[in-house]
């Protein structure tokens, strides 16, 4: 039996020594390593975004990076509500009251990971209404004037005066408050300017810009000229007529020796009647003081004497 | 039956003596000379003219031939995130006196609560650009690395979904064939 097994080795001993040298090989391990933390879902909110919005109607659109088991949202604090299960996405509008909101999510993820986010947004969803703007359309003004609006804006975020003289010009308006039927005003100094300037204002909340409309008004910051036609300074033996003209339209007024002004006509360009209804030049001397004043308000004077025998 | 014994014992005789011969000495006629004409057997590679039996070897070291003890993927890593380890790259240098060729292979991590399946969610690759899962079983990243020349290995891991918190370990081997 013995010489059996010495046999079966001698047969095996080569296959061994065979196997030895042809696959020699050296191996060596390393380890990794990796440290593992929960992975906590993380709520992207695509909308809303911390903004007003002009509309009640907002969009509310979140996403996470990985399914989750549940989403929920918060609205204003009150109880949260499931959005979505086995989920990784929601979409949906939802009706907002004017004012600021707050939305805070929540999701739990198959490790029952709990992620949250949140997000303030406002709804305005009223426009800013312009009641009145002043100076009037194609109204005459002159020196400081005095541009006026009244409107109705409960969350307002600024008003803009721009005019347009020789150049388009804005005047942002301050300490202008929000409210019902509100008024703001600012004064310009236009007296180094004579012609046409338009204007308007814009009324803006948070969501919503408002334009007045454009209105047209006339700057004149020079007096009128009077030219005395009739009398002259000389005698007359019956009362002369009385000719003026002036160069805009004017109210025209005299006086007659110191005495309180009289209107001779309303925006007009000239007076040329040889006397009044009710008025009766005196025999003597006359001295007349003519007064002019135009749309603007400024006041042109002109006199002449004469003498009534 | 003993005839049949015999007969293989002869054989076996005779294949011991050709195959000591063949593995052991040289395939030239003076044995241990050697040259371009005359190469060395198998296991032997041609030293200034003689044969000289191969050795293996492997060390492991960061590109600044700091020796490495293992791979490190971070403490902090988020489930479902990929990481690359550290160092990258790892150099497995050749410290054999041969060219060898050069094996990797991997265990299962042990994540929880599962880890089976999970030796590929480590990624290697031999120029940090084309990555491959790794295997259970050998796979050959090179077959002609020099003696004292270094092969770099880049690595990621990316953390199976559903791993629970933890530290983790898989073992990386790498075999050279010389």
């Amino acid at each position: 039996m013995k010489s059996e097994q010495i046999r079966v080795a001698l047969l095996l001993l080569p296959i061994l020594i065979f196997l030895v040298f042809v696959s020699v090989s050296y191996a060596l391990n390393i380890i990794a390593t990796v440290t593992v933390v929960p992975k906590i879902p993380q709520i992207t909110i695509l909308s809303p975004i911390n903004t007003i919005y002009g509309y009640s109607l907002v969009p509310v659109s979140v996403k996470i990076d990985e399914p989750v088991k549940i989403l929920q949202m918060s609205i204003d604090g009150q109880k949260f509500q499931t959005l979505c299960t086995k989920c990784n996405s929601y979409y949906m509008f939802y009706y907002f009251e004017d004012g600021s909101h707050n939305l805070k999510f929540k999701a739990v993820n198959y490790d029952n990971n709990e992620g949250s986010n949140s997000v303030n947004f406002a709804v305005d969803s009223v426009k800013p209404v312009i009641i009145k703007t002043e100076p009037g359309n194609a109204e005459y003004v002159r020196g400081t004037v005095a541009f006026n609006i009244i409107y109705t804006e409960n969350n307002l975020k600024g008003i803009t005066l721009f005019y347009q003289t020789t150049s388009l010009s804005s005047y942002q308006m301050i300490d202008c408050p929000s409210g019902f039927r509100r008024q703001c005003s600012t004064a310009l100094d236009l007296s180094s300017y004579n012609g046409q300037l338009s204007y308007y204002f814009t009324v803006e909340d948070y969501a919503h810009v408002v334009n007045s409309e454009v209105k047209t008004i006339f700057v004149d910051n020079l007096p009128p000229t009077i030219s005395v036609l009739s009398p002259f300074n000389q005698t007359y033996r019956q009362p002369p007529i009385l000719n003026f003209k002036t160069d805009e339209q004017v109210t025209l007024e005299m006086s007659d020796n110191g005495n309180r002004f009289k209107t001779l006509c309303t925006d007009c360009i000239s007076y040329n009647k040889p006397y009044y209804l009710w008025y009766f030049f005196s025999y003597g001397i006359h001295n007349l003081q003519i007064r002019a004043t135009d749309r603007a308000g400024n006041v042109g004077y002109s006199s002449v004497t004469f003498t009534l025998l | 039956m003993k005839m049949i014994i015999g007969l293989a014992a002869m054989l076996a005789t005779i294949f011991l003596v050709a195959g000591v011969l063949a593995q052991s000495l040289p395939s030239n006629v003076d044995a241990i000379e050697c040259d371009t004409d005359h190469p060395c057997a198998t296991q032997y590679h041609c030293v200034d003219g003689a044969c000289v039996l191969n050795t293996c070897g492997l060390e492991f070291t960061d590109i600044n031939q700091n020796p490495i003890t293992g791979i490190n993927f971070g403490t902090n890593v988020l489930v479902g995130s990929t990481v690359n380890g550290n160092p990258s790259p790892l150099n497995v240098k050749n410290t054999g006196n041969s060219v060898a060729s050069l094996s990797i292979s991997g265990t299962d991590w042990n994540f929880a609560p599962t880890s089976i399946g999970t030796v590929g969610a480590t990624e290697w690759s031999a120029d940090g650009s084309t990555f491959a899962a790794l295997e259970t079983t050998s796979v050959q990243i090179t077959s002609d690395l020099g003696s004292e020349n270094s092969q770099p290995v880049y690595f990621k891991l990316t953390v199976p979904l559903g791993t629970t918190k933890g530290t983790y370990t898989q073992t990386i081997t790498f075999t050279a064939g010389c």
